[in-house]
């Protein structure tokens, strides 16, 4: 597999996590929660995130309001759930095992 | 200017591609992609990927929720359904493609034979009195208008029989093109949906 491939493999696994922990500091909408995943590299494809949004949204897990500033564009802001939230812990404790366990193993390669 | 008519353009092609999802969904996505491109302008067309791209993961979404939400028995035959309705609308795509087809092979024969056969299609068109028209197919006729307002069909019927001809074929083969896309597409895609659920409902 191409490193590039395997790259968008990791990222699209990992889009859903960095969503949800970008969620869990409080609302924020598309642009926002990109250029906040963005502060750790880039963790979300631009693409891919409104999609993302979209479907934890009709999963229960986030949900949203239409917010106009003024005369600025009007912004959909979304915030995480209950149910979201609870799924962001579960997932956190699920990343940090395995991110350990990947960081041990490569230490041993080393 | 240039950068709005780039939005507005790939708005519309976005919501054309969302096509199979119902309307108040479409809208509600069309909208949030909007106010994305208000906020980041447009260069924003380029990082989103192609309108058809973007519009693909909302479709299998939507189409994979539909599916899932069925006992599993009942999901072939949904898909099945799915499927036969894309067929009988390719088909008739089809149709419709190669009558133009026809007619722009018809019309380029008439455009042919007006242009190459001055005496051929030569005719007069009349205002009789009532105010109808009267065609005399041969100028020669014994036809004796009150007023003329055309003398000579072949002036305009072999351009018009050649524009009519282009554009049947223009648009015979758009139609055609749709009809094979949805003929590779349709059953690969009915049958990653399925599978995309299946895998989901895997304990």
């Amino acid at each position: 597999m191409e490193l590039s491939a395997w790259q968008a493999q990791v990222r699209k696994g990992a889009a859903e996590l960095a969503v949800l922990a970008v969620l869990s500091r409080g609302e924020a909408y598309g642009l926002e929660i990109l250029e906040r995943a963005k502060g750790g590299g880039e963790l979300v494809a631009e693409g891919a995130l409104y999609q993302l949004l979209n479907r934890l949204e009709r999963d229960g897990k986030l949900t949203s309001r239409w917010v106009t500033n003024g005369g600025g564009h009007p912004r959909k802001y979304y915030v995480l759930t209950e149910e979201g939230a609870r799924l962001f812990a579960q997932m956190q404790a699920v990343w940090t095992d395995f991110s350990n366990a990947m960081s041990d193993l490569l230490e041993q390669a080393k | 200017m240039s950068g709005e008519r780039t939005s507005q353009r790939y708005l519309r092609q976005f919501e054309r591609a969302l096509a199979p999802l119902p309307p108040a969904e479409r809208r509600r996505i069309v909208e949030e992609i909007r106010s994305h491109f208000e906020a980041r302008g447009p260069a924003a067309a380029e990082s989103l990927g192609s309108p058809a791209v973007l519009a693909r993961p909302f479709v299998e979404d939507y189409q994979a929720a539909r599916l899932t939400g069925l006992p599993p028995g009942r999901r072939k035959l949904a898909l099945a359904l799915d499927l036969t309705r894309n067929t009988v609308l390719a088909a008739s795509l089809g149709l419709i493609s190669l009558a133009l087809y026809g007619l722009g092979f018809v019309a380029g024969l008439i455009a042919y034979f007006g242009a190459n056969h001055p005496g051929w299609g030569n005719g007069a068109l009349w205002r009789v009195p009532g105010g109808r028209f009267n065609l005399c197919a041969n100028s020669d006729a014994p036809c004796v208008p009150p007023k003329v307002i055309v003398e000579d069909l072949t002036a305009f019927l072999a351009p018009l029989a050649l524009a009519v001809s282009v554009v049947a074929n223009v648009v015979a083969s758009w139609l055609l093109a749709i009809v094979v896309r949805m003929a590779l597409t349709s059953p690969m895609a009915g049958a990653h949906r399925l599978a995309r659920v299946e895998k989901t409902d895997a304990p």
